[in-house]
């Protein structure tokens, strides 16, 4: 099992915000302080920072 | 190098010379060993052979103020919005006129053409696939015309109108006729020139040369259209057609036209070279009457030996005692036994005075033995009889009659010569008369004048009626007047009424009545300069009006600001009247000019069609007519219409794919054509091969037509004349066709050969009659019959397969021969001598891919679908079709699409479930216990999970940390 950590294909980026704003919209715990409200808005500002604990699992 | 500079251009460069002479002009180093750099392509190139010497150095050198390089046009036309096969020519184009272009002109060009190719492509949900489909032809669908619709056609400048089934039987008689099928083809040799009037696209009338000509028989309906102008045609019904639609003239197919529907008809028929004079001699033969000229040969022997008179030469005497009592003249025409007077000129000139005379005859003239009586009252008339008399010598006398209810008056003119002329080519009697076939090929004053003498002696003008009108019992008198008034420019009407047929001109035309015919009679000069007087304006014309007019008015409102409601009624209607179109040009014009908008592209759009060459007639009745007898049609080069003798205009071929001109083989082309390729048929419905051909065989066209006759495929029934078992000899007695056996260059012996080699115990003799006679010991005479069957279908000649092959030219005059063949067999023809296999190809996909490998089937099939698509004038890049190649042909061997290819393929059974014959998939899926593994889209679709490709190709896992 190898974890991706360089660079994130436009999809994978796609899915794993779109995740992570689900858990947030569902009212998991924030990883940053933001002044944003918008879950989707919150996840990217996570992922921008390095802060989101999801990753890809590449496919052997 | 010998090179000067400026002005001579030599084919001898170096490339050192032109170094040198660049490095003298520019005097600098650095640049010239730029551009010598850029020198080494061009030096290679085409240009300096050509001897440019020239171009190089202004190219290479001072690149003037936005000159254009190579690699520009490269460029800026692979930018454009041009399709690919339009692209190279233009690429071309440009490369050869590059010294003149500059950036801008090269913007202008491309746009140009791109503009216009635009504008020329399909519209979207136009029935492209409609008229493709029509196109599946069995060669045997015909779109023909019965034997006796008679056509206008032009042979060695003279105009004629006769029956198409004569014209096409007397070809068929004098020149070769090939059989396909049920058809019977002639192609004309191209010796023999015959024009008709074909329609070209902008509205005129052109005279365009026939290829060929057809005729079979016809056991299907015909159809009978009748127009509102009172003409009718009569064919096929999927005889093709010609209308108008969105500004453009397409053909239709007889089956589709319905009532309201509008088709050509001949308004104004042009003719360059026009017939001024007539020989005698061509109506009155020489032996039977006498001519003055041949008279003067017989008698003095110094002119010649030959001669031709009336009489033997024993009586030929006799005339020379009486001479004082018997003049001949030299350059006149007498008749047989009265001398004297009445004789006319050997060779007429057919001036206004003769052209009137005969309209005169036509409408109030008749014939005695020997006089032409003339009847009319009015002054004027009579002093031009008396003067045409005069002008021929001719001897009259008048008096007055009172045989109808008012008083009459005859002009008699004593000529026994001329009555038999009118007689010949005029007709005689109110039902017999007709306008004399030369009449249609003389000048317009000619026939101004003929009409003049017509109208004035039976044409009435009625003012409140807004008509010329003429009648008569002679229908073909009526049409032929019909027919010569177009010459003119001049359309009018027919009808019949109670055994009179009945030809009425529009007041619309009085301007050009009066222009090129005009009248004598005084009441009727004046009547029709009343006629001229009246307004078009207020009325509006039914059957001068201009259909298929598309978007181009509502457009053209547009630009010009003009509210459309205005045009919105011609633009729902599809149809304008002519006056009206011309007010609403006329409008459209100032309102433009007042503007500063620039029309001129849409008003040229309007010139064009009124100034068009034909009356879009309406259908008023569209019958079904009994069939019979044979039916015929022609085939005429380029614009592919042709004329009937009422002047309908009509289409020979639906589009047939012509091959270099003719329509000699049939191709599927568009939608079905597609089908058959993306669903991997075996056999084409049409196969088709283009055989290119290997030296002396490419240049001589009587070797490539020999080979042709070898590869073409000859049955026993081709060639013989009859074939059957005599009880007698107990054996098959089988009679060949010289004249095919010559045609197919087959030999008797060859035929002997093959009939010997069906099997070991049969024995071929020939009879002194020429038959053959086939033996075979101890065969009852069912096993003969079964024979005689065999023999029949046996192949002579050919490859199995090749039903024909044609030979044709590649480029109008130049290139190489090549053989197009009807029917595909790619292995058999490769050994064959002055084939050049490299260059050959079929359209038979499958024959490929077995051939040539799965590689080269990939190709064919993407150039076929390419050349189908273009052909259509659809645009589609080909990696839309290379992917379709591409999948069909992945596997090794070429896959259909459908489901028994690819679809089929699927492991996925949702995916074949989903795609057809749903139920059995299922069923086979659960009896057989097959798994789904969801891996495709079809399947994920179906279950409403996220489809494995993009985000759904990612899996996430939580990250450890943090």
């Amino acid at each position: 099992m190898t974890e991706k950590r360089d660079k994130y294909t436009k999809y994978e980026k796609a899915r794993i915000i779109g995740a992570r704003a689900l858990q947030i919209a569902a009212g998991a715990p924030v990883l940053i302080r933001t002044e944003e409200i918008d879950p989707i808005e919150i996840a990217m500002e996570e992922f921008e920072s390095g802060n989101i604990p999801i990753t890809v699992k590449r496919k052997k | 190098m010998v090179m000067q500079t400026k002005g001579e251009v030599t084919k001898e460069l170096t490339r050192a010379g032109v170094e040198q002479e660049i490095a003298e002009l520019i005097g600098d180093e650095f640049m010239l060993a730029e551009l010598t750099a850029g020198l080494d392509g061009l030096l290679d190139s085409k240009e300096v052979e050509e001897g440019c010497a020239e171009d190089i150095i202004r190219m290479a050198g001072r690149e003037e103020e936005g000159e254009i390089k190579l690699g520009d046009i490269e460029l800026k036309v692979n930018e454009s919005e041009i399709p690919k096969r339009i692209k190279d020519e233009l690429k071309e184009k440009l490369r050869a006129i590059r010294i003149e272009l500059n950036n801008e002109k090269l913007n202008a060009i491309l746009n140009g053409v791109a503009e216009k190719y635009n504008k020329s492509k399909v519209v979207p949900r136009e029935a492209v696939g409609i008229v493709a489909a029509q196109s599946i032809g069995e060669p045997g669908t015909q779109m023909s015309i019965p034997f006796f619709e008679k056509i206008i056609i032009k042979i060695d400048n003279q105009i004629r109108i006769m029956p198409i089934g004569e014209f096409v039987d007397k070809l068929m008689d004098t020149y070769r006729v090939e059989r396909v099928n049920e058809t019977e083809i002639c192609d004309l040799p191209s010796n023999v020139q015959v024009k008709v009037p074909s329609l070209n696209e902008l509205g005129k009338i052109e005279w365009k040369g026939l290829i060929s000509c057809s005729r079979h028989d016809y056991p299907k309906k015909l159809i009978h259209i009748k127009t509102r102008s009172g003409r009718k045609i009569i064919a096929t019904d999927n005889h093709s057609f010609v209308i108008r639609k969105d500004n453009r003239i397409l053909p239709i197919s007889g089956k589709e036209l319905k009532p309201k529907d509008r088709i050509p008809v001949i308004k104004n028929l042009p003719l360059d070279d026009s017939l001024r004079s007539l020989e005698i001699s061509n109506y009155l033969p020489k032996d039977e009457w006498w001519y003055g000229s041949e008279l003067k040969k017989a008698l003095d022997p110094l002119l010649g030996f030959s001669y031709t008179i009336p009489v033997g030469p024993d009586q030929l005497l006799n005339h020379i005692k009486q001479s004082n009592t018997f003049e001949v003249l030299d350059g006149f025409v007498y008749p047989y036994q009265t001398h004297s007077m009445g004789k006319i000129p050997e060779c007429l000139k057919l001036d206004p005075m003769l052209g009137w005379f005969l309209g005169a005859y036509l409408s109030e003239g008749s014939v005695s033995r020997y006089a032409v009586n003339i009847s009319n009252t009015d002054e004027a008339f009579l002093s031009k009889e008396r003067e045409f008399a005069k002008s021929l010598n001719l001897d009259y006398r008048e008096k007055d009659n009172y045989r109808d209810f008012a008083r009459g008056h005859d002009l008699s003119m004593s000529s026994r010569v001329l009555v038999e002329f009118l007689e010949r080519t005029c007709g005689k009697g109110s039902k017999g008369k007709r306008v004399p076939m030369f009449a249609y090929s003389s000048d317009e004053a000619f026939i101004g004048s003929l009409l003049r003498g017509y109208f004035d002696g039976d044409g009435n003008i009625s003012v409140e009626r807004k008509v010329i009108r003429a009648s008569s019992r002679s229908k073909e008198l009526i049409d032929g007047i019909a027919l010569l008034l177009s010459r003119i420019g001049i359309f009018a009407r027919k009808s019949t009424q109670g055994g009179e047929y009945w030809l009425s001109i529009s007041y619309r035309y009085a301007e050009r009545f009066k222009e090129k015919i005009g009248f004598d009679t005084p009441e009727k000069v004046k009547r029709l300069i009343e006629l001229c007087q009246i307004q078009p304006e207020s009325s509006y014309d039914v059957i001068e009006m201009i259909p298929g007019i598309g978007q181009s008015l509502k457009v053209l409102a547009r630009k010009v600001g003009l509210p459309t409601r205005l045009v919105n009624n011609f633009t729902k209607r599809q149809r304008i009247g002519r006056t009206t179109l011309e007010r609403y040009a006329r409008l459209f014009e100032k309102e433009a000019r007042d503007k500063g908008i620039n029309i001129n592209q849409e008003l040229a759009l309007f010139r064009q069609m009124l100034e068009e060459d034909v009356i879009w007639d309406e259908i008023i009745e569209i019958q079904y007519a009994k069939p019979g007898g044979k039916v015929y049609d022609l085939s005429v080069e380029g614009l592919e219409t042709f004329a009937t003798g009422e002047g309908v205009i009509t289409h020979n071929t639906l589009r047939t794919f012509h091959y270099a001109g003719v329509g000699a083989i049939y191709i599927t082309l568009g939608l079905p054509r597609i089908i058959e390729v993306v669903d991997a048929r075996k056999k084409p419905s049409t196969p088709a091969m283009k055989i290119k051909l290997t030296g002396e065989y490419a240049r001589n066209r009587n070797k490539a037509e020999e080979l042709a006759r070898e590869i073409e495929k000859t049955y026993i029934r081709d060639i013989k004349s009859e074939i059957y078992v005599s009880r007698k000899d107990m054996s098959v007695w089988v009679s060949l066709r010289e004249k095919e056996l010559k045609r197919r260059h087959i030999e008797k012996e060859e035929v002997k050969e093959k009939i010997e080699g069906m099997d070991s115990d049969v024995h071929v003799e020939e009879a002194e009659d020429g038959k053959l006679r086939i033996q075979v010991p101890n065969k009852s005479y069912q096993e003969l019959r079964k024979l005689e069957k065999e023999v029949n279908n046996l192949s002579v000649k050919g490859i199995e397969g090749i039903m024909r092959g044609i030979v044709r030219r590649e480029n109008e005059g130049d290139g190489e021969y090549m053989l197009y063949t009807e029917g595909s067999a790619l292995k058999k023809v490769r050994g064959i001598e002055g084939v050049d296999f490299s260059r050959t190809t079929t359209n038979n996909i499958a024959e490929i891919a077995d051939v040539l490998g799965i590689e080269a089937a990939r190709n064919a099939i993407i150039d076929e679908m390419m050349n189908t698509l273009e052909e259509q004038g659809l645009d589609v890049d080909v990696r839309h079709v290379t992917l379709i190649a591409d999948a069909m042909t992945m596997d090794g061997e070429v896959k259909s699409i459908g489901r028994h290819g690819l679809a089929g393929g699927k492991v996925s059974v949702l995916s074949r479930a989903a795609f057809e014959v749903t139920v059995d998939n299922l069923l086979d899926a659960a009896m057989y216990g097959e798994t789904e593994e969801l891996k495709g889209v079809t399947e994920n679709v179906i279950v409403g999970q996220p489809i494995k490709l993009g985000t759904g190709a990612i899996e996430l896992v939580a990250r450890g940390g943090q």
